[in-house]
């Protein structure tokens, strides 16, 4: 039977009498929502570290500097100078003739006059694009190397941004991760509130047998229980946002003083209200869903006898 | 009020309780039924209450038919039909107040309506000053009380009990049927499952015999 069948009134008289109950044993209800606060802040914690580990890796600087090479039937300097100069944040374009770039080839590889011999230069001429700091993020490098690349002239356009994409793929990793644990500590919340309940439910056998002599629902029944699973849940996940928005405090201070190290400026992300309501649905959820399973199981085998 | 139409019950372990017994109770009625243990009284009250269900034939509350009635449904059932045990399964954590009011808040009884009934109720069996005191400082009697108070309660239009002396002695048995007498009189059907063949007598009642899972006989005093 659905609890919509308990009027609202019933509803909130048992609600009175659960929370009642768990404030008559403090120190069991304590340890119970100690321990699911400690399941829930884990993945909670991680979820936030890669929120902010996202966040600063949108903000790393690649070099800023752009090399874009031109297919051999490409003319010359002319008119693709123009145009890079017109795009958004370019602040200096020099271009590096074939001739120059097997030079500084022959430097670069210490390979004397090796180079001079060939008939043919196979290097291609390029332009070394510089951009301005504000333009440096990797979304915007990696837009603006699209943009250039599809060109007819430009034959591959070259940036560093090797380590930017290991960081960004740590901290998908660190995310994946994060959701793992999630699914598996979600589980534990389900289980410890489901054996809570169990162990109430058994305790209270004989009360639930003379409510169903006297002609009680399974819906009043349950109840009960449902929000006595509801409310540790509940009150599992507040404390969990406390222990995280706590740990972010004092972390707070130490990445900034890091940050300013580096000449930057840098203040953690804490837990917003989406962050702290989404935190007390999936407890309050879990909770439900453990009590709800646990009591459905038992509360056949309960009869008056 | 309870009809049972060749009713037979056979446990799963083979044991057969009852073996085509049909019986009808007027409304209004009251009836002892008598029989040495073991001869199926408790398992034809469990019949009329749906915690048993009869491999055979049929049982009738007020014209309904019970023998499959959906589970959910048994609840509204048992709200219809006061009943009292040997044992009173009263719940010893709260107080006899509380203890009676449960079979409101069960049905959805407005709270602000309980209290009256319940006082009224406990002043019919006597025990309107006992209502803060936890059960377990009553005597054998006054809790065998408290679960009648919490039977009637509900005003139920049938009232069923199993050995409800059985624990007290000779004086207090009497009051307590006394009392279920009182209600007959009121209009309410009443049926007790005992094996004191006097009480049938003392109160000139008639009484239903079984004997090892069937009707006998034993004709009205």
């Amino acid at each position: 039977m659905s609890p919509l069948r308990v009027p609202l009134r019933q509803h909130r008289e048992i609600l009175g009498e659960v929370t009642g109950r768990l404030l008559r044993q403090p120190g069991a209800t304590l340890m119970t929502v100690v321990v699911l606060a400690a399941a829930l802040a884990l993945p909670a914690a991680l979820l936030l570290v890669t929120d902010n580990l996202e966040r600063l890796a949108g903000r790393f600087e690649a070099p800023g500097k752009l090399s874009v090479f031109l297919t051999a039937e490409a003319s010359g300097p002319d008119g693709l100078e123009d145009r890079l100069r017109r795009l958004k944040g370019v602040t200096n374009v020099r271009f590096v003739a074939p001739d120059q770039a097997l030079t500084e080839a022959s430097r670069l590889l210490e390979l004397g006059d090796a180079l001079q011999g060939l008939s043919d230069n196979p290097l291609p001429g390029s332009f070394e694009v510089t951009l301005a700091p504000a333009q440096r993020a990797p979304a915007r490098m990696a837009a603006l190397a699209d943009t250039i690349g599809a060109w007819s002239a430009v034959d591959q356009v070259q940036y560093d941004r090797r380590w930017v994409e290991r960081f960004q793929a740590a901290v998908s990793f660190l995310r994946r991760t994060g959701a793992v644990t999630a699914v598996l500590l979600g589980a534990v919340v389900a289980l410890i509130i489901g054996n809570t309940i169990r162990l109430a439910v058994l305790n209270r056998r004989r009360e639930i047998e003379v409510i169903k002599m006297i002609g009680g629902t399974d819906a009043f029944v349950r109840l009960p229980f449902v929000y006595t699973g509801l409310i540790q849940g509940l009150a599992g996940a507040l404390l969990a946002g406390v222990l995280v928005a706590v740990a972010v405090a004092v972390l707070d201070a130490s990445a900034g003083e890091l940050a300013a190290r580096y000449g930057s400026h840098f203040a953690l992300h804490g837990p917003g209200p989406a962050y702290l309501g989404g935190l007390l649905a999936v407890g309050g959820g879990l909770g439900w869903l453990g009590s709800r399973l646990a009591v459905g199981r038992h509360l056949r085998d309960i009869e008056p006898a | 009020m309870l009809t049972l139409d060749r009713v037979s019950k056979r446990y799963p372990q083979g044991h057969t309780a009852l073996q085509g017994v049909s019986l009808e109770l007027a409304s209004g009625s009251m009836h002892f039924l008598t029989g040495h243990s073991g001869a199926g009284k408790s398992t034809l009250l469990k019949l009329a209450t749906a915690m048993e269900r009869p491999s055979g034939g049929r049982v009738l509350v007020d014209g309904t038919d019970v023998s499959a009635i959906p589970r959910r449904r048994i609840p509204y059932l048992r709200r219809a039909i006061g009943t009292v045990f040997q044992d009173h399964k009263l719940l010893f954590d709260r107080t006899v107040y509380d203890n009676v009011a449960l079979a409101l808040q069960v049905c959805n009884f407005p709270r602000t309506k309980i209290a009256g009934r319940v006082q009224a109720v406990l002043g019919r069996v006597g025990l309107a000053h006992h209502q803060n005191k936890y059960p377990i400082t009553l005597s054998g009697g006054e809790q065998q009380r408290v679960a009648i108070a919490r039977a009637l309660v509900n005003k139920p239009d049938l009232l069923l009990a199993d050995e409800p002396t059985g624990n007290l002695d000779k004086q207090l048995a009497d009051e307590i049927m006394d009392l279920f007498y009182e209600f007959h009189q009121f209009g309410m059907t009443v049926l007790v499952a005992t094996h004191d063949l006097d009480q049938p007598q003392r109160l000139g009642l008639p009484q239903l015999r079984l004997e090892r899972g069937c009707l006998t006989d034993a004709g009205a005093a």
